[in-house]
């Protein structure tokens, strides 16, 4: 396993979906940079509420060990961008009327730890849409 | 590859400069890209945006994205939060682990925290007033001054 670290983007923009997450692979270590996500809700009316956890997916322990909240809701028919790092300050109300940002922990991730990204009310899985941009932190595999 | 460095970055030009070409309508935007051969960390990123006369609201912006045509939308977005107006000068300070301020200090001061990481070779780094205010005949101006570590190429 490679020690050297190298910063790596991923993406995940795929349609219609509240609920997104992204695996460690098998032979590498991951720390969380940056994480934006930007949720674009259907005129369904419901107050949406963006959460991120760490999990180690194992069968007998499904409970984040990880888990952050943007603490702000988001009301049908908008665009809200969320910025989460480690070092950010946490905004406790939408800045520029549309952009909150959130802490995240300076953690390296083991592999097989799954990050997910999603509305914790589960206003509308069929017709939000939840686009996630990472820059990780990745070592190990080969170069 | 070689060791880490420090090395200063500016860019000065005035009015509608932008590193990169320009963006359709949009006057306070300039950018920096990391060479194909390095690796660049922000230490500090310093704007100063001098608005001209034209009437309107401008709010700061810091962007960093992966230089995609496929892949255009941003991967790290920092808002300065805070409007500024017309014929005004205010500086803007982006750097890790700092709190943010929700309001101008010094009356003409605001720092925001951004992410404190590597940026691979080809990202760019891009300030720019969201609200696009300003005309070509009459522009803001957009100071960027960058403290990078750098590592890779030649040294």
């Amino acid at each position: 396993m490679s020690i050297e670290s190298r910063t790596i983007y991923l993406s995940d923009t795929t349609a219609a979906s509240n609920d997104k997450s992204f695996t460690v692979p098998t032979n590498r270590l991951w720390t969380l940079k940056a994480v934006r996500c930007v949720l674009t809700s259907s005129d369904t009316v419901a107050n949406r509420e963006i959460q991120l956890t760490v999990d180690p997916a194992l069968t007998g322990d499904t409970l984040p060990y990880i888990d952050i909240r943007a603490g702000v809701v988001q009301a049908a028919s908008l665009t809200y961008y969320y910025q989460f790092f480690h070092g950010a300050s946490r905004i406790t109300t939408i800045a520029d009327t549309d952009w909150l940002s959130i802490q995240l922990p300076d953690a390296e991730l083991r592999p097989g730890s799954v990050i997910r990204i999603f509305d914790s009310v589960d206003a509308d899985a069929s017709s939000d849409q939840l686009d996630i941009k990472l820059m990780i932190e990745s070592r190990g595999g080969t170069i | 590859m070689s060791g880490y460095r420090t090395v200063y970055i500016s860019d000065s030009s005035t009015g509608v400069d932008d590193t990169t070409g320009a963006i359709p309508g949009i006057v306070a935007n300039k950018t920096l890209t990391v060479p194909t051969d390095r690796y660049w960390r922000i230490l500090s990123l310093r704007a100063t945006l001098t608005a001209a006369a034209a009437v309107g609201n401008r709010r700061v912006a810091m962007t960093i994205d992966r230089n995609d045509t496929a892949d255009t939308e941003a991967y790290v977005e920092v808002r300065a939060g805070v409007d500024q107006a017309a014929s005004t000068a205010r500086y803007y300070l982006f750097v890790p682990n700092v709190d943010r301020l929700t309001a101008f200090a010094d009356t003409d001061w605001l720092v925001n925290p951004i992410p404190d990481m590597e940026l691979p070779p080809n990202s760019v780094i891009r300030v720019f007033d969201q609200a696009n205010i300003g005309t070509t005949g009459a522009p803001d101006d957009l100071d960027l001054r960058a403290l990078i570590q750098e590592r890779g190429g030649k040294g």
